[in-house]
C-alpha cells in the first residue's frame, strides 16, 4: 500500500531542470534519499513538504492530491528542512507552542501534552526554558526534530535530521523515528549512510535531477556487486593509484595502502573482489557501473 | 481569527523582546522632551503650545513614517531571509493568517509611536487656553492622521518586503516617502507640479507648512483630514490584501483568493466615492482659485504700481455710513441687509454711482427712496440715479445679498474667507459688504511668465479710503457662537459700532481681546501676553512719532494670526488695523523697528527719488537716537554716508545732507523739529516724487 506516489515529476528553475520525470512510490516506515549535492533532493523535498509548487507531473499524500490539496497535505505533514532557522528570542517551549498553534494545535492542553512530550523525547526539557540563541548546534536540530513530530504527522521528511548530533543524540533519534515509521511515512534525506543503513528498509537515489535507484537497501548494496574491489599498494604509490582509480574508501596498514576502489573489472592483478555495503551501492549508481 | 491571534501573540513577544526596536521610541520622545521644555521655559509665549506642537509634528511624522515603513518591510522579509519562512509555509497556517498576523504587530509598533505622540500631545494641551471640544478634536485629528499613515506605509512596506527580495525593498520604501516629502514640498501655495496630486500623501497636508493657524486651530483642516485619512486607510487594506495575494501564490487557498478579490472589489467601491468627495472638496477650491487669477489678472506693471501705491478710489462719492444686518449660517453663508448712506462730494450733478461687493453675493434687493435702477457686472454695482445726485447730496440705499462666503488663496489650500460653526473670517479684501467706487478685490499677475503650475502669483486687493465711514453692525449666528471680534468696539449691547477708515475685518475662534494704551489686540489667549508685550513695546515708539511728528500711529486694532492670513493683510497698509504674526511679536528689536516704522511713514519707493529717501534716513536716525541705539557715528551725515556704502555723503546729496547735518549738530530737539517740518511738507504733496528736501529746508531756514 503505497501512501505516497510521485508520478512524473518536472521542476525547473528559470528553464533550468531540476527535477526529470521523477517516479517514486513510498509506503509506512522509512524512506532514505541519497544524492550527491545538487542532485535535486532538497527540491524534492520542498515540493513533497508544499513548499514549491511544480510544473507537470502528479504527486499524492494519503490520496491527497498535492498540486489541489495543499493545505490537507500540510495537515498531515512535518518538516525538518536542511536549515533549521527559528527566531531566537523564543524559548523552546514558546516556540514549540508557536509551531503547534500554527500546525492546527488550537486546543492549549493537548498543545501543552504533545510539547512536553517531545521536549522530553529529544532530551530538552532541562533546556526548555532557555532562549534559543543560547541553544548549542546539537539542541537547535533537536528542537527541529521536536517540531517536525508536533501535530503527529503522518508524514514526516527530515533533511539532514542528524547533523550535528552527537552519537548517543543520533541513536535517541532514531529510536523515535524507528518508532514512528511503524505508523507513518517518512522521508529521510541524508549523507550519513549510517542511518539510512540502520533505519531504512528502502532507498531512492536521486543524482542530477533523476531518480537512479529505487528499492530495499539491501538490493542498492547488491548493485554494487562484482565490482568492488580491494587493492593493496605500497604507501609510496599512494597518489598514482589514487588518480587512477575511483576509490571509495582507503586505509593505511604498515607500509601499505589499501584502497577500495569501484570498479566492473578487476581494477589490478592483485585486487580482490570484496562484499559491497550501502554505501559501495550508492557509489556504484552515482558513478553508474554495476554489476 | 484564533490563528491571526496566535500569530500576532507570538510575533509580539518577539517585537518585545527586541530592545532596539524601543530606541526609536525613545529617541522621538526625547525630541519632544527638549521641544516641550525648551517651550516651557520661556518666560513668555509668543506662539501657542499648538503651534510649536505641529510645527514639530510636520517633520517628526516624516521620521515616524520613516521608521515604521522600515520596520515594516523588515517584519514582512525577516522570516524568508532567516528561512523560517519556509518552514511555516509547511505548516497549516494560512496565508493571510500569517501575513495578517505580522502585519497586526507592525501595526502595533506604529501604534506605539501614535499613542505616544498622542500622550505627549494630550498631556502638553491640558496646558494651554484649549476647550475641552477643541482638545478633543486635536487627539482626534492626531489619531487619524498618525494611524491613517502608519496604516498605509505599512501595508506598502509589506508589499514590498513580499514582492522584493532584496534590499531595494528598504530602498524603494525609502524613495516611496521621499515622493511624499516632495509633494508636501509642493504644498506651499505656489505649487510647481499640479497640486491636486498632493492629495496623494499617505497623511492630509492639504495646508501651507501646518494645519494649525492660531485662533483657528486646526478646524480648517480636520474635516478634510478625516476624508482624506478614510480613503488611506481604505487603500492601505487594499495594498495588504495585495501583499496577502502575492504571498506564496501556490499555497493561496481558493477560498482565500476569492475572498481578498472580493473584499478589494469591495473597498474600491468607497476609495472611489469617498477619494471623489475629497478630490472634488479639493478641486473646486483650486478650480475657484485659478479662475480667480484669471478674473483679477492685471499687467505686470499695474500690478506693481497696485502694489506699491494701494488702490484708493479718488472717487467723487464716499460712504459716511454702513448699517450691516448680518445673518451667519455655518455653512459658509452669509445673508446681509444693508443700509448705505452715500454722498457726492462732486461739483457737478452725477447719475452714476458704483459699490464694490464681491461677485459671489447674489443681491436680492437694492431700493432707495430716490428713483434708481441697479445693475451688476462682477464685483461691480452699478447704480443710476434716474433723478442724478447733486453736489453734497446724500443717497440712502438699502441693498441685501447673500451667498457663499468661501474663497480662496495659494492654490486653493489657504482658505481666504469663511465662515463656519467654530471659525469665521472675513477680511475686507473679501468685499463682503460694500465699498464705495469700483474697487480691484485681488490682483494677479495672469498670463505673464511663471513657472508655477497657476501660472500667476494673486495677492489681496490695496484697499485703501478716502474718508472715513460710520459702521453700525448686528451679527446673528446659527447655532454655537465663537467669540468674534470687529476691527470697530463691541457695544455692551453685542452689536459693532465705530468709525474707521480702514473698514472692517470679522474675525472668529479662540481668542480673546485686551488693550493697550488706545489699542485693542484680538489674539489667541495663549499668545495674549505676547502681543501685549509686543505691542508695549511699539506703543513707546508710536507715542514717540505722535509726538515728535503729531500723526496718530497707534492702531485701533491688532489682530495676531496665522502668518499666511496675516500676509495678505498686507496689501492693504493702514494706521488703524495690524495684523501681526508669530515673527511680527516675537522678533522685536529696535534694530529692526526703527527701519520699519520709518518706512510706515514714507515707502522705501525709488521712484520717489533721492529726496524722499534722505527724509526717511532722518526720520531713521532720530528713532535711533530715541532707542539710545549705540552706532560708532555721532552724526546723521556720517550715519548716512556710512548706510549708502562710502566714507562721505553721496555727491548728489552731499548738499542736502550737509544742511540737515547742521541741525543735529545744534542738538536733538533741532534736528527733529527741522525733519518734522519736513515731514508735513513731504505729506502735502499728492505725488511724493515733488518733494523737494532742499527747497524745504532753505524754506524752513527762512521761517
Amino acid at each position: 500500500m503505497h501512501t505516497v506516489t510521485v508520478e512524473g515529476l518536472n521542476k525547473t528553475y528559470r528553464s533550468v531542470p531540476a527535477l526529470s520525470n521523477i517516479h517514486l512510490e513510498l509506503g509506512t516506515g522509512l524512506f532514505g534519499l541519497l544524492g550527491p549535492n545538487g542532485a535535486g533532493k532538497t527540491t524534492l523535498m520542498k515540493i513533497l513538504s508544499t513548499v514549491l509548487p511544480y510544473e507537470e507531473g502528479r504527486v499524492t499524500i494519503y490520496d491527497l492530491d498535492l498540486a489541489k490539496e495543499g493545505e490537507k497535505v500540510r495537515g498531515l505533514l512535518g518538516y525538518l528542512p536542511q536549515h533549521f532557522y527559528v527566531p531566537l528570542q523564543f524559548t523552546g517551549r514558546e516556540l514549540l507552542h508557536y509551531v503547534g498553534s500554527m500546525k492546527g494545535l488550537t486546543d492549549q492542553r493537548q498543545r501543552t501534552s504533545q510539547v512536553e512530550r517531545l521536549l522530553e523525547e529529544v532530551n530538552l526539557l532541562p533546556h526548555a526554558d532557555k532562549k534559543i540563541k543560547s541553544f548549542s548546534g546539537g539542541m537547535t536540530r533537536r528542537l527541529g526534530i521536536a517540531q517536525a513530530l508536533l501535530g503527529d504527522p503522518k508524514f514526516i521528511i527530515l533533511d539532514e535530521p542528524t547533523a550535528g548530533l552527537d552519537p548517543s543524540e543520533r541513536i535517541r533519534f532514531r529510536n523515535v523515528i524507528e518508532k514512528l515509521g511503524n505508523d507513518y511515512t517518512i522521508i529521510l534525506s541524508t549523507h550519513i549512510i549510517s542511518d539510512i543503513e540502520t533505519s531504512c528498509e528502502k532507498v531512492a537515489v536521486l543524482n542530477k535531477g533523476s531518480v537512479r535507484y529505487q528499492g530495499t537497501t539491501v538490493n542498492l548494496a547488491k548493485r554494487a556487486a562484482g565490482c568492488i574491489w580491494e587493492l593493496q599498494v605500497p604507501y609510496a604509490e599512494y597518489d598514482h593509484y589514487a588518480k587512477e582509480y575511483t576509490v571509495i574508501a582507503s586505509r593505511r596498514e604498515m607500509n601499505h595502502a589499501v584502497f577500495r576502489v569501484i570498479a566492473q573489472e578487476p581494477p589490478h592483478l592483485q585486487a580482490v573482489a570484496v562484499q559491497p555495503t550501502i554505501e559501495d551501492g550508492y557509489m556504484a549508481v552515482i558513478n553508474g557501473v554495476t554489476g | 481569527m484564533s490563528s491571526i491571534k496566535l500569530v500576532y501573540r507570538n510575533e509580539m513577544r518577539l517585537l518585545c523582546r527586541n530592545l532596539f526596536m524601543a530606541i526609536p521610541l525613545i529617541s522621538i520622545a526625547l525630541c519632544w522632551g527638549y521641544i516641550i521644555l525648551t517651550y516651557e521655559n520661556e518666560s513668555i509665549h509668543y506662539e501657542e503650545i499648538a503651534a510649536v506642537f505641529y510645527n514639530n509634528f510636520q517633520w517628526i511624522m516624516m521620521v515616524n513614517l520613516l521608521l515604521v515603513g522600515l520596520y515594516a518591510v523588515y517584519v514582512a522579509g525577516k522570516d524568508r531571509d532567516s528561512e523560517f519562512e519556509l518552514l511555516v509555509v509547511t505548516y497549516k497556517v494560512r496565508n493571510t493568517e500569517w501575513v495578517l498576523g505580522k502585519w497586526l504587530v507592525a501595526q502595533t509598533y506604529g501604534l506605539c509611536f501614535a499613542m505616544m505622540t498622542l500622550l505627549i500631545q494630550g498631556i502638553w494641551f491640558l496646558n494651554g487656553s484649549l476647550s475641552m471640544g477643541e482638545r478633543y478634536t486635536n487627539l482626534v485629528y492626531l489619531f487619524v492622521q498618525m494611524e491613517g499613515a502608519f496604516f498605509i506605509i505599512i501595508s506598502f512596506g509589506f508589499l514590498l518586503g513580499i514582492l522584493i527580495r532584496n534590499m531595494l525593498s528598504y530602498i524603494c520604501l525609502t524613495a516611496l516617502l521621499g515622493a511624499v516629502f516632495l509633494l508636501q514640498a509642493n504644498s506651499y501655495g505656489f505649487a510647481y507640479v499640479n497640486p491636486r496630486l498632493n492629495l496623494l500623501t499617505p497623511y492630509d497636508s492639504m495646508y501651507i507648512a501646518t494645519p494649525y493657524t492660531t485662533i483657528w486651530g486646526i478646524n480648517g483642516v480636520f474635516e478634510g483630514a478625516v476624508l482624506h485619512q478614510l480613503v488611506v486607510v481604505l487603500t492601505g487594506a487594499i495594498v495588504i490584501l495585495a501583499a496577502i495575494l502575492l504571498f506564496h501564490p501556490h499555497r493561496r487557498l481558493r477560498m482565500e483568493r476569492n475572498g481578498a478579490v472580493a473584499l478589494v472589489l469591495a473597498l474600491m467601491i468607497p476609495v472611489v466615492i469617498v477619494g471623489g468627495i475629497r478630490y472634488t472638496q479639493y478641486n473646486s477650491a483650486l478650480e475657484q482659485y485659478l479662475l480667480m487669477g484669471q478674473q483679477y489678472s492685471l499687467s505686470q506693471e499695474a500690478y506693481s504700481i497696485n502694489a506699491i501705491h494701494g488702490e484708493r478710489p479718488h472717487y467723487a462719492f464716499s460712504m459716511d455710513r454702513t448699517r450691516l444686518n448680518i445673518r451667519l449660517s455655518s455653512d459658509n453663508r452669509i445673508g446681509v441687509d444693508s443700509e448705505l448712506a452715500i454722498t457726492y462730494n462732486g461739483d457737478v450733478a452725477a447719475n452714476d454711482v458704483s459699490l464694490t461687493l464681491h461677485r459671489q453675493f447674489k443681491v436680492t434687493d437694492c431700493s432707495s427712496t430716490a428713483g434708481i435702477t441697479c445693475s451688476r457686472d462682477d464685483d461691480y454695482i452699478h447704480i443710476h440715479l434716474q433723478e442724478g445726485m447733486k453736489p453734497h447730496a446724500q443717497l440712502d440705499l438699502k441693498l441685501s445679498y447673500e451667498g457663499d462666503v468661501r474663497q480662496y488663496r495659494s492654490d486653493g489650500l489657504l482658505q481666504q474667507a469663511f465662515v463656519e460653526h467654530d471659525r469665521i473670517y472675513l477680511p475686507k479684501e473679501a468685499g463682503w459688504y460694500p465699498l464705495i467706487g469700483e474697487r480691484q478685490l485681488a490682483a494677479s499677475t495672469y498670463g505673464g511668465p511663471d513657472e508655477t503650475y497657476a501660472k500667476f502669483e494673486v495677492r489681496n486687493g490695496a484697499l485703501l479710503e478716502d474718508q472715513p465711514t460710520e459702521f453700525a453692525v448686528t451679527i446673528k449666528r446659527d447655532g454655537d457662537s465663537v467669540p468674534m471680534a470687529l476691527t470697530i468696539p463691541r457695544e455692551p449691547d453685542g452689536s459693532y459700532k465705530g468709525t474707521s477708515q480702514y473698514g472692517l475685518s470679522l474675525i472668529g475662534g479662540n481668542l480673546e481681546e485686551d488693550v493697550v494704551g488706545p489699542t485693542r489686540i484680538v489674539s489667541h489667549p495663549e499668545v495674549m501676553e505676547g502681543a501685549r508685550n509686543t505691542a508695549g513695546i511699539y506703543m513707546d515708539y508710536w507715542n514717540y512719532i505722535e509726538s515728535w511728528l503729531g500723526i496718530p500711529m497707534a492702531p485701533d486694532v491688532i489682530y495676531v494670526m496665522n502668518d499666511d492670513h496675516s500676509r495678505l493683510t498686507e496689501s492693504t497698509p493702514s494706521q488703524q488695523f495690524i495684523a501681526w504674526s508669530f515673527y511680527a511679536i516675537k522678533y522685536v528689536d529696535s534694530a529692526v523697528m526703527v527701519y520699519a516704522l520709518a518706512n510706515e511713514l514714507i515707502h522705501g519707493n525709488p521712484s520717489f527719488g533721492e529726496d524722499v529717501h534722505v527724509l526717511q534716513r532722518a526720520i531713521t536716525w532720530g528713532l535711533m537716537k530715541h532707542a539710545r541705539m549705540e552706532t560708532e557715528y555721532e552724526r546723521f551725515g556720517d550715519w548716512y554716508a556710512a548706510m549708502e556704502g562710502s566714507s562721505e555723503a553721496p555727491a548728489g546729496s552731499a548738499e542736502r545732507i550737509a544742511g540737515m547735518n547742521r541741525y543735529d549738530e545744534l542738538g536733538e530737539e533741532q534736528f527733529k523739529q527741522m525733519v518734522k517740518y519736513l515731514y508735513n511738507k513731504y505729506e502735502g504733496h499728492k505725488d511724493k516724487a515733488e518733494f523737494n528736501l532742499l527747497a524745504e529746508l532753505e524754506r524752513y531756514e527762512g521761517e
